[in-house]
């Protein structure tokens, strides 16, 4: 028996409580790419920036789909590449770091 | 060859609602192209705000009736049209008149603005630094949609109806045959013939044009956006707007993030470049932190561009143009997604009663070639 035949829902991205069911609803309705699945899930817009659930999202959606994992790809990239405070950013030094 | 009654290229928002109100008008064969997915040109990039206050007579009009129907169609099609209000913060006696003026032409047409106090504004979010504001413009009534809610919603509600929507397919040849009576649609999915094409291709309706041999005088320029990482929504609930800040606008999400950019543009030329540029990055921080003083311990998340495409005047072009049954949805200049549950309602009768008693007169496209520029509608937010 699968977890989720189970009962048991798997969390996918932790950042905004995504789930495995979740993702692979969202697949089964057409989502079927990983920028249409950022918009509709929320995976990859947490404080992580995608590092935890992007790959998982894609192995799921390679095995979903029948694509090869290097046939999906990521979503683009955006700045910052680490979530910076808007003090920082507009220009407040970040002072002694040491 | 396909053929369709009508066919919408670029399923944006707007061309989403064109569609939407044609089937509602008992349209059958009405075909909605798309070079990527639904939204993903200017819509899905948006700074989701849906606003009445306008300085000009036509615009609030349109943007009242838009209200209503954004409305109607968050209920039918599902997704929530949330009327937070949009908060013009006014700093200078100066300002305070001028909004003073327009809250009494929009009230005189039925939006319900109000001049309020810096203490009134507070009430509304605490948050706001308001030790140097003077007055605040208040419209109960405008608010914020999710587009990707909405381009979505849109795309299921088509699923169960007529309207076939065709994304990834891009068009690449327009020709015009027997007369100009049909149009003949090349895309990577097929060819189409319509008596009836609208050009609803936002940043990239001048290169539709130019595949019919016109000159649409509509070029994107770059503007840019950011997200904060979520904390506890309903802190800033209005769409905030600070003309000393850059034209700065942000709200909060259902979600809990800030979502806003600065109005004034980035210094340079029309462009496709869709990448976001650190400079950006420096000014809206700035910007944000004057306004709400809380969000410099914020930390941005996200950041992305897309584009205002900007109309000669500043003004949607909606109509027919130059050639019988080709119409014009473009030109929004920053304001296509709020206009277009209304655009799309008024194209839908323009094209089957051809006659609408909406403002369109105003927004002829023939206007900008025989020099009869209109006041550049307000800019902010």
């Amino acid at each position: 028996m699968s977890r989720e035949e189970n009962g048991q829902e798997v969390i996918v991205c932790r950042c905004r409580d995504v789930t495995e069911r979740e993702v692979k609803e969202a697949i089964a309705e057409g989502y079927d790419t990983m920028e249409l699945l950022k918009r509709k899930t929320m995976i990859g817009t947490g404080t992580c920036g995608g590092r935890t659930c992007l790959p998982i999202v894609q192995w799921i959606l390679a095995r979903e789909t029948g694509r090869k994992i290097e046939e999906i790809r990521l979503p683009r990239e955006r700045s910052p590449i680490v979530p910076m405070p808007l003090k920082f950013a507009a220009g407040e030094k970040v002072g002694d770091m040491e | 060859m396909i053929k369709r009654d009508v066919v919408i290229i670029g399923a944006g928002s707007t061309g989403l609602a064109i569609a939407y109100y044609l089937s509602k008008q008992g349209v059958k064969d009405v075909t909605v192209l798309e070079k990527g997915y639904v939204g993903s040109g200017s819509t899905g990039r948006c700074g989701t705000g849906i606003r009445a206050q306008f300085a000009d007579e036509p615009t609030i009009k349109m943007m009242k009736r838009s209200e209503e129907n954004w409305n109607k169609l968050g209920e039918e099609i599902g997704f929530d049209f949330r009327q937070t209000g949009y908060l013009y913060l006014l700093y200078t006696e100066e300002e305070i008149e001028q909004y003073r003026k327009m809250k009494k032409l929009q009230n005189s047409l039925g939006v319900p603005t109000e001049i309020l106090s810096p203490a009134e504004a507070e009430e509304l979010c605490n948050l706001i630094d308001t030790s140097e504001v003077k007055a605040a413009s208040y419209n109960p009534e405008d608010g914020k949609a999710h587009p990707f809610e909405v381009t979505t919603g849109f795309k299921k509600y088509f699923q169960e109806g007529e309207v076939e929507l065709k994304e990834q397919t891009e068009v690449n040849g327009i020709k015009l045959e027997n007369g100009e009576k049909w149009k003949i649609v090349k895309t990577t999915g097929g060819n189409y013939r319509t008596k009836v094409l609208v050009n609803a291709a936002g940043g990239w309706a001048r290169n539709i044009g130019e595949m019919m041999g016109l000159d649409i005088p509509v070029t994107p320029y770059r503007h840019q956006a950011i997200i904060t990482e979520p904390f506890k929504p309903g802190r800033v609930e209005p769409m905030i707007i600070s003309m000393r800040h850059e034209d700065a606008y942000l709200t909060q999400t259902e979600r809990g993030g800030i979502i806003g950019g600065i109005g004034t543009p980035e210094d340079e030329p029309p462009t496709y470049e869709m990448r976001e540029t650190l400079s950006f990055e420096e000014r809206v921080s700035k910007a944000f932190s004057s306004i709400v003083p809380s969000l410099k311990h914020t930390r941005i998340l996200r950041h992305w561009a897309g584009y205002y495409a900007m109309s000669p005047d500043g003004n949607p072009m909606l109509g027919e143009y130059k050639i019988p049954d080709h119409y014009l949805a473009v030109g929004f200049s920053g304001h296509g997604y709020m206009m277009a549950p209304i655009v799309g309602e008024g194209l839908a009768r323009l094209i089957v009663d051809r006659k609408t008693e909406l403002p369109f007169d105003y927004y002829d496209p023939g206007r900008i070639d025989k020099g009869e520029l209109r006041e550049s509608a307000l800019q902010m937010g």
